[in-house]
C-alpha cells in the first residue's frame, strides 16, 4: 500500500454561520499528481489551508505526513512546500534577497535548482519585488516552494497569474517533479486543461465536498457521452442511473453519464430501439457536466 | 453582546497599531508633560534686562499636581556644594547669581569657567536670588540680609518653620529692609511676608488680595522709590475700596505703572475689563494687562494629543467613503464605531485643552474640523501625483513651522486668536471649518470613485497614524524606483530563527529611516521657534535637552513604523507559519524578533530619557517619579507592541479577546490621564499598573496567539 501524505476525513469547516466545508473526504497518496477542481467559492482555498493547518478544522480530521495538520512540527513543515493564491514578497527586497531570506530556513536548500527555475522563468535576480508583475511574483512564489525539494507541495492557483509560456514552463518544471514518483502535488485550479496535462488524478469540489477524487483515465473512462436517436420522441426521464445530463429533442437526445460501461449502448438500444454513438469527453467538458447538470 | 465583541475586535484589529503609536506618543508626552509649564508669563520683568530670569509659575506647575518636598534653607545650602545635586539647586556664574529651583526643571543659567563653584563663595557676590519651596528660619533670613550686592529677589512658595507667624514675618521684613539694593521683589504668591523700610524698591510684585496687607504703612517713607506694581488677580477678583485707597497713595508716592495678571490664559478678556476698569479709576497711572505667552512645550504637547487623532480620525472617514462599505459585512460598522471613538477622544482632548487654557470651546472644535477637513482635502487632491505627495509633508511643515512661530514670537496676538478674541480671525476660522471638511468629503468621494478602478490607489491611501506616513509612502516608492536598496545582499545565518525572521524587514528599515529624515522636521522646526520668543534664553543644556527629548521622540516614530512593517506581513502568514518550526515556536521567535527589532529603540529612548533627565534635575529631583516614568514607557511600549502583534492576526478575523479588554482599558485610562491631568499618586499607580500589564501582555503572547488561531 502506498504511503498516505494526506488524508482528510469528514472535514468540515464553519466561520460563523456559514459553513464552507461539509465533510470532506480525500486521501492523497505518494506519487499522485492531483487537480483540485471547483467552481470559485465551492472551498477549494479553504481545504487547502485547513490541510496545511493554516485553518483549525471546525470538525473531522486532517493529517499531514500521518500526523493532525494543526500540530505539524518542524520536520514535518520541512517536507512542505505551499504557494498562496496571492504571493507577498517583501517590496524592498530583491528576487535574490527574497531566495536567501527564504533558504535560510531550510537546511538543504537547492540553490542550483532555484537558479535555474529562476532563469527559465526569466526572473531577474536583481530586481525588486515589489516591481515584479502578478506573474512574476507568482513565478518567484513557486520558485520558493520548490526550493527545498518538498515531498508535498500544495498550490493554491498557481498558474492563474501566468501567462501561456509560464503556465508551459511550471508545468513541465511539475512533470519533472513527479516524474520520480517520491513526490505529490496537490494543486487547485479552474484551467482543466492543466490538470489534464500534468495531473495523475482529479478531485472535483461542489458544495463543500469533494465530489470524486479518482485517477484522471478513470475519470474519462467513467463520463461520456451519448447521442441517441430513434424512431419514435425520448421522454423526459429516461430512468437510469448516474445520468448527469439528458438533453431529449424530440426522437433524437444528448445523455451524459458519470458511471459509464461497456453494457450501457446495448441497455439503451434494447430499450428505446435508439442507434447510440459514444462520445469521449475532455476534462472541462466533465466539469461543466457535473456542475451544469445537476 | 456579540456585535459589541465584534465592533471592538473591528478596531482592534485595524486600528490597533495606529492607536498603539498614538499612546507611545502620548506615553511622551504625558511622561514629559508634568514639568512643562503650561503657560509662561511675564509680569513687571523686563525680558531685556533680565532674560534668564523666569517668574514664578506657580498654578500652572500646582495644577499638575507636581508639590517638591519642602527643606529648610540651610540643609539646602549644605548641599549645593555640587550645583547639580542637592534639591534641584542651580548655580550660575554669567549674572553672578545663583537660584534655588527646586520646582523647575530647565537651568537658568549656567556655571561660567573660573568661577568659584563653592556656594559659599557666591553668597557675597550675589545680585539675584529666587527661593522656590524652602523653608527659611531667622538665621536663613539674617544669611539673606548679608546680600549686599542684591538687587533682585524672588520669593515663592516660603513658609514659616516655626509656629509664630507673625514673628517670623517681621523677621523676614526686617531682613529684606536690611538689603540695601534691593530693586525689585517678586512676592506673587505668598500670604505672609510683610514689608516695610525698603527704600530703594522700584519694582514689586504680588497678589492683589494683599495690597491692604503689604502696604500697611506710610508708603511714601516705606517704599519712596517704588514705581512699578504688578498684581495678580485671583478669579473672580474685584478691587475693594481699601484696595483702591492703597493703590492711590501709591499714586500720590510716585507709582507710575500698574500690570495686572492672572496666571490663568483663559481670563484674559476678563482681565481686560479689569485693565479697563483700573484705568477708570486711576486715570493717573499706566495700568497695563500682563503679558502671556504659551509655555515652550504647549505647542508640541497639544499638536502630539491632538494632531494624532485629528489624523487618526480623518483616516477613519477615508476608510468609510471606500467602495468596500457597501459590500463587505461589518466593514462600516467597525469603523463607523472607531469614528465614534476617536472623534470622541478628540473631544475630551480638546475639551480638556480648552477648560486648561479656558479658552472659548468652539475655537478647538472649529480648529480640528478646518485641520480635518484640509488634511482630508490636501490628501484627496496630492493622493494621485508623486510630487503631490512630496509636496504635502512639506506644506504641513510649513503650517506648523508659521503657527507655532507666530506663537512663539507674538504670543499675545496668538493666544488672543486662539481664544476667539480676534473678529477677523473668528470670521475667517468659522468659513474655513464650514468649507473645508464638505469640500474634502466631496473630494474625497471624487478620489474614491478612481481608486476602486485603480487598487494601488487604494493601497496608496492606507497610511498609517502619522503625518509622516505620506512621506513614508513617496520615499519608499523612490527608493524601488532608484533600485539602490537592490544592490545590498541579504545575508541571512541559518539558525537564529528570530533574526531570520527580522531579516524580511530589514531593509524595508532603511527606507523607513529615510521617511524618518522628512518628519524628523516635522518635529524639530516647530520645536526650534521657542528660541524665535525674545524671553526665551540660548543655552547649550536647553538646546542639548531639546534634541534629546527630539531624539527620543523620533525614535518613537521609528519604533512605530516597524511595528507597521511587523503587521504589514501580516499578508506573509500563511507561508511563514509553514517555516520548519513548531506553531507556539514560530509566535515565540516573532515575538523576539519585534522584541531586537525595537530594542535598539528602548535603549536609544532611555538615554535620551536619562540625559534629559539629567540636564533638567529629575533624577536629583525624584528617582522614585523618573523610575516610575521608565516603568510607565515601558509598559506601554510593551502593551503596543503586542498590538503590533496581535494586529497582525486578527486582521483577516475581527474577533475580540481579553485583549481587546486590555485595549479598552488603555482608552479609558488615557482619557482618565487627561482627565485628572496627571495627579501625582494616579500617575504612579498607573505606572505600576502599566508596567505590571504589559509584563503580563508580553509574556503570554504567543499562547494567546496560539489560541487566538484555533477561533479562526
Amino acid at each position: 500500500m502506498s504511503e498516505l501524505m494526506v488524508e482528510a476525513w469528514g472535514l468540515r469547516k464553519a466561520f460563523g454561520d456559514r459553513e464552507i466545508l461539509r465533510g470532506v473526504n480525500l486521501r492523497l497518496e505518494r506519487g499522485q499528481v492531483t487537480g483540485l477542481l471547483g467552481l470559485n467559492a465551492a472551498g477549494k482555498s479553504t481545504l487547502i489551508r485547513c490541510l496545511l493547518g493554516l485553518l483549525r478544522a471546525t470538525s473531522g480530521s486532517a493529517q499531514v505526513f500521518g500526523r493532525d495538520a494543526w500540530e505539524l512540527g518542524a520536520g514535518e513543515k520541512s517536507r512542505l512546500g505551499y504557494v498562496p493564491q496571492e504571493v507577498w514578497l517583501f517590496p524592498t527586497l530583491t528576487v535574490s534577497g527574497m531566495v536567501n531570506y527564504t533558504a535560510a530556513f531550510y537546511e538543504g536548500w537547492d540553490r542550483v535548482f532555484v537558479g535555474d527555475l529562476l532563469r527559465r522563468w526569466d526572473l531577474p535576480v536583481s530586481k525588486s519585488c515589489g516591481l515584479l508583475s502578478p506573474g512574476e511574483r507568482q513565478k518567484l512564489g513557486i520558485a520558493l516552494a520548490l526550493g527545498h525539494d518538498p515531498e508535498l507541495l500544495i498550490l493554491d492557483e498557481p498558474v492563474a497569474s501566468l501567462d501561456p509560456l509560464g503556465r508551459r514552463v511550471f508545468l513541465e518544471s511539475l512533470l519533472e517533479l513527479a516524474g520520480d514518483g517520491e513526490r505529490s502535488i496537490l494543486f487547485s485550479t479552474h484551467i482543466t486543461s492543466d490538470v489534464e496535462r500534468v495531473a495523475s488524478h482529479v478531485a472535483l469540489m461542489r458544495g463543500g465536498v469533494v465530489e470524486f477524487h479518482e485517477d484522471l483515465d478513470g475519470v474519462k473512462d467513467r463520463v461520456k457521452r451519448l447521442r441517441l436517436s430513434a424512431g419514435a420522441e425520448f421522454p423526459a426521464e429516461l430512468g437510469l442511473s448516474g445520468v448527469l445530463r439528458w438533453e431529449p429533442c424530440g426522437s433524437s437526445g444528448v445523455l451524459t453519464v458519470s458511471n459509464f460501461t461497456e453494457s450501457l449502448p446495448e441497455e439503451l438500444r434494447l430499450k428505446w430501439g435508439a442507434d447510440v454513438l459514444v462520445e469521449d469527453l475532455n476534462l472541462e467538458e466533465i466539469f461543466v457536466a457535473y456542475h451544469e447538470g445537476r | 453582546m456579540r456585535q459589541m465583541r465584534v465592533v471592538l475586535g473591528g478596531m482592534l484589529s485595524m486600528w490597533g497599531t495606529r492607536f498603539s503609536l498614538l499612546c507611545v506618543l502620548m506615553s511622551f508626552v504625558v511622561v514629559r508633560l508634568p514639568d512643562w509649564p503650561l503657560i509662561e508669563f511675564r509680569g513687571t520683568l523686563d525680558p531685556l534686562l533680565f532674560p534668564e530670569v523666569r517668574p514664578l509659575n506657580s498654578d500652572s506647575d500646582l495644577r499638575l499636581g507636581f508639590v517638591s518636598p519642602y527643606q529648610k534653607w540651610g540643609e539646602i545650602r549644605g548641599e549645593a556644594t555640587d550645583p547639580r545635586t542637592g534639591q534641584g539647586i542651580l548655580i550660575s556664574g554669567s549674572g553672578r547669581a545663583f537660584a534655588f529651583l527646586p520646582r523647575h526643571s530647565e537651568p537658568q543659567m549656567e556655571l561660567e569657567p573660573g568661577q568659584p563653584e563653592n556656594f559659599h563663595e557666591l553668597v557675597p557676590q550675589l545680585e539675584r536670588l529666587g527661593l522656590y519651596g524652602c523653608s527659611l528660619t531667622a538665621e536663613d533670613w539674617r544669611d539673606v540680609a548679608q546680600l549686599e550686592k542684591l538687587w533682585f529677589l524672588e520669593i515663592g512658595d516660603i513658609v514659616p518653620v516655626g509656629a509664630d507667624e507673625s514673628a517670623e514675618a517681621a523677621v523676614a521684613a526686617d531682613a529684606l529692609a536690611g538689603l540695601p539694593d534691593l530693586r525689585q521683589l517678586n512676592l506673587t504668591g505668598n500670604t505672609w511676608i510683610r514689608l516695610g523700610g525698603l527704600s530703594q524698591l522700584e519694582s514689586l510684585s504680588l497678589d492683589a488680595v494683599r495690597l491692604e496687607d503689604v502696604f500697611r504703612g506710610d508708603v511714601g517713607v516705606e517704599f519712596p522709590r517704588l514705581r512699578s506694581v504688578c498684581l495678580r488677580l485671583s478669579e473672580g477678583f474685584a478691587f475693594t475700596e481699601g484696595q483702591l485707597a492703597v493703590l492711590r497713595r501709591l499714586e500720590a508716592g510716585g507709582l507710575a505703572r500698574v500690570d495686572l495678571w492672572t496666571g490663568r490664559a483663559g481670563q484674559r478678556s476678563w482681565l481686560r475689563g479689569k485693565v479697563d476698569e483700573l484705568r477708570g479709576l486711576l486715570p493717573g497711572v499706566d495700568i497695563r494687562s500682563g503679558e502671556a505667552g504659551f509655555g515652550m512645550f504647549v505647542i508640541p504637547g497639544v499638536m502630539l494629543f491632538v494632531v494624532p487623532l485629528i489624523h487618526l480620525t480623518g483616516n477613519l472617514l477615508m476608510v468609510l467613503l471606500v467602495p468596500q462599505n457597501g459590500f463587505v459585512p461589518g466593514f462600516a460598522t467597525a469603523h463607523a464605531w472607531g469614528l465614534i471613538f476617536f472623534l470622541g477622544m478628540a473631544a475630551v482632548c480638546g475639551w480638556g485643552i480648552s477648560i486648561q487654557l479656558e479658552i472659548r470651546w468652539w475655537a478647538p472644535v472649529l480648529l480640528s474640523v478646518l485641520l480635518m477637513g484640509s488634511f482630508l482635502g490636501f490628501r484627496a487632491c496630492v493622493i494621485r501625483s508623486r510630487l503631490g505627495r512630496m509636496v504635502l509633508p512639506v506644506l504641513w511643515i510649513g503650517a506648523v513651522l508659521v503657527a507655532t512661530g507666530l506663537a512663539m514670537r507674538e504670543p499675545g496676538l496668538f493666544l488672543q486668536a486662539m481664544m476667539g478674541d480676534v473678529r477677523n480671525f473668528n470670521v475667517s476660522l468659522i468659513c474655513a471649518a464650514m468649507l473645508s471638511l464638505p469640500a474634502s468629503v466631496i473630494a474625497c468621494r471624487r478620489l474614491f470613485v478612481c481608486a476602486s478602478e485603480q487598487p494601488g490607489l487604494l493601497r496608496a491611501g492606507w497610511v498609517g497614524a502619522g503625518f509622516g506616513m505620506s512621506a513614508r509612502d513617496t520615499v519608499l516608492e523612490q527608493t524601488l524606483a532608484t533600485d539602490s536598496l537592490n544592490l545590498k545582499p541579504v545575508s541571512v545565518s541559518r539558525g537564529d530563527l528570530a533574526e531570520q525572521l527580522r531579516a524580511g524587514n530589514r531593509l524595508s528599515a532603511k527606507g523607513l529611516w529615510r521617511g524618518l529624515g522628512l518628519i524628523l522636521p516635522m518635529f524639530l522646526f516647530p520645536s526650534l521657534t521657542i528660541f524665535l520668543n525674545p524671553h526665551t534664553a540660548i543655552s547649550g543644556a536647553r538646546i542639548v535637552s531639546l534634541l534629546a527629548s527630539f531624539v527620543s521622540v523620533a525614535f518613537l516614530v521609528h519604533g512605530g513604523f516597524r511595528g507597521l512593517a511587523w503587521s504589514q506581513r501580516g499578508q506573509r502568514l500563511g507561508v511563514e507559519l509553514l517555516f520548519p518550526m513548531g506553531r507556539e515556536q514560530f509566535w515565540c521567535e516573532v515575538r523576539r524578533a519585534v522584541m531586537r527589532d525595537l530594542s535598539w529603540v528602548w535603549a536609544a529612548s532611555g538615554v535620551c530619557l536619562v540625559l534629559v533627565s539629567v540636564m533638567e534635575g529629575w533624577m536629583a529631583l525624584a528617582p522614585a517619579r523618573f523610575v516610575m516614568q521608565l516603568l510607565f514607557l515601558t509598559g506601554h511600549v510593551l502593551m503596543c507592541c503586542s498590538c503590533f502583534v496581535v494586529g497582525l492576526v486578527l486582521r483577516p478575523v475581527w474577533r475580540a479577546q481579553w485583549y481587546t479588554l486590555v485595549f479598552a482599558i488603555e482608552a479609558v485610562m488615557w482619557l482618565t490621564l487627561v482627565g485628572v491631568l496627571m495627579d501625582t499618586v494616579v500617575f504612579q499607580c498607573l505606572s505600576g499598573l502599566t508596567a505590571v500589564a504589559g509584563v503580563v501582555v508580553w509574556v503570554t503572547l504567543p499562547r494567546f496567539l496560539r489560541r487566538l488561531e484555533v477561533l479562526v
